[in-house]
């Protein structure tokens, strides 16, 4: 298969935090969220794809492409949004256009103003009077203004309103009808993840929990709801996590290990996020 | 490299009036008072400044990590600061050079001296600053730049001081002869240095 984006035994290490042998692999035409709570790693994952900071191990490649050989190479097809804009704050989108389509070779003008219509964003307001979400759509749209196959994105549509980030999960729906392109995306809201993403990875603590397409960890895990004496006669390797409450337990269980009529619910990717990680803590 | 040293121009010429405000002042004060050397001065520490404003805008708006998300390559991104430099020096000698011709009647070989001179202390102040700027950012580096700046100065007032004798005027006009050189010679070394700094960077 085809990977948009690879990501082999990856490790940086800091003072006081490690991101420590993180391993994701992003099949072409699909698009991963990429989860974990803050200061989980996200960013500094982010940044090392895009070369912005150095590796100490590992190997990184982009569409194909080892980002410490060869990366300048595919960077018109690589769209990047980060957590917050970084464009030239006192320009306006005529302005920035100017000097953008010296900077891309694909840069396709039209197509610019264009979406900066559909977002309703105007084209001669200086970049710093944006609302936030206006500076998220205006960095959307300079990602989508080039030949981008894959887009890669920090938080979003994280601080965005429900409305606007509606707008922006539809624009990525349309990015992925064209079966080469992808998309990875990084955020905390996982719900919105939840609704357009076809793989989902979780880091945590520096290190990569799980990374397994949606469907299948929704298809794997249940939440059985019982009593602790009950839970005693299941099987441990049935368990992924345990919550207590005061009736009872919660436990996140793999469907299939379970045997014996019991009611299991639908686990949602915040619970199995939030079970994976309880049972590391205890 | 266009796309970039355009994008610092649109961004300059938000400030474009205020450096023509203080031109025209050091213009008017230099012709009031006869000292045309004051403007030529003058102008070339507003170039020189140039390259530094452009660097603490980058800064401010995060402009260097998402650069690097384009098709550019680090060293094209240090490159650019340095042309932008030179047009504005040049800009500054041309203009220097052109208003002495006709505001004043110095000759035209010491004209020329006099501007080379100050275009090429310009180049070299560019030299040393970039790559502190660069290394230690723009807030820290300002320091640093004023200790750049400052040490030389202080060191060629002290020296009689310290009973050194001033040098003879030949040596000093052999030292203006090949300053241009030297100048050149510095600004390849510092796009060196800087080039190499900027790749060890992490944004």
């Amino acid at each position: 298969m085809e990977y948009a984006l690879q990501l082999i035994n990856v490790t940086k290490q800091y003072k006081d935090f490690k991101l420590d042998n993180i391993n994701i692999k992003l099949p072409q035409g699909c698009i991963m969220g990429f989860v974990g709570e803050n200061g989980a790693g996200k960013s500094t994952t982010i940044k090392l794809i895009l070369d912005l900071i150095n590796r100490d191990r590992g190997q990184i490649t982009v569409l194909g492409k080892d980002n410490k050989i060869d990366f300048n190479s595919i960077k018109e097809n690589i769209g990047v949004v980060m957590d917050e804009s970084s464009f030239p704050d006192n320009l306006n989108a005529k302005e920035i256009n100017k000097f953008m389509k010296r900077i891309y070779k694909t840069w396709d003008e039209d197509k610019f103003f264009k979406l900066l219509k559909q977002f309703s964003i105007a084209e001669d307001k200086s970049i710093k009077d944006y609302s936030r979400g206006m500076k998220m759509k205006f960095s959307i749209a300079v990602s989508l203004s080039h030949d981008s196959k894959i887009l890669i994105m920090d938080e979003a549509t994280s601080g965005l309103d429900p409305i606007v980030r509606e707008e922006i999960l539809d624009i990525f729906l349309e990015f992925i009808q064209d079966e080469s392109n992808s998309i990875f995306i990084s955020s905390h809201i996982i719900s919105d993840l939840e609704k357009i993403c076809d793989y989902i990875t979780f880091i945590h603590r520096g290190k990569v929990v799980f990374s397994e397409p949606k469907d299948e960890l929704l298809e794997k895990y249940g939440i059985l709801k019982c009593s602790e004496k009950e839970l005693e006669k299941i099987e441990v390797s049935a368990v992924k996590g345990i919550r207590k409450n005061k009736f009872g337990v919660e436990a996140l269980v793999f469907k299939n290990k379970i045997k014996g009529s019991y009611v299991i619910d639908k686990a949602n990717i915040e619970d199995i996020m939030l079970f994976h990680v309880k049972e590391q803590v205890l | 490299m266009i796309g970039l040293i355009i994008k610092d121009l649109i961004n300059l010429k938000k400030l474009s009036k205020i450096y023509l405000l203080i031109l025209l002042f050091y213009f008017i004060v230099s012709i009031a008072g006869g000292n045309q050397d004051m403007f030529g001065g003058m102008i070339v520490m507003l170039a020189v400044m140039i390259p530094i404003t452009a660097l603490s805008y980058d800064e401010k708006n995060k402009w260097d990590r998402y650069a690097l998300t384009m098709p550019l390559m680090r060293g094209t991104i240090v490159l650019s600061k340095y042309i932008l430099g030179l047009i504005f020096l040049i800009a500054a000698f041309t203009l220097a050079f052109i208003t002495n011709i006709i505001f004043t009647e110095i000759i035209l070989y010491e004209n020329l001296m006099i501007n080379l001179t100050t275009f090429s202390v310009g180049i070299i102040m560019i030299s040393f600053i970039l790559p502190i700027i660069l290394k230690f950012g723009v807030e820290k580096g300002r320091i640093l730049m004023m200790i750049v700046i400052f040490t030389p100065v202080a060191i060629i007032v002290m020296l009689p001081k310290l009973g050194i004798p001033a040098p003879e005027q030949e040596t000093i006009e052999m030292f203006l002869k090949y300053l241009p050189v030297a100048a050149i010679i510095t600004y390849v070394l510092s796009i060196l240095v800087s080039v190499s700094i900027y790749k060890k960077k992490e944004f």
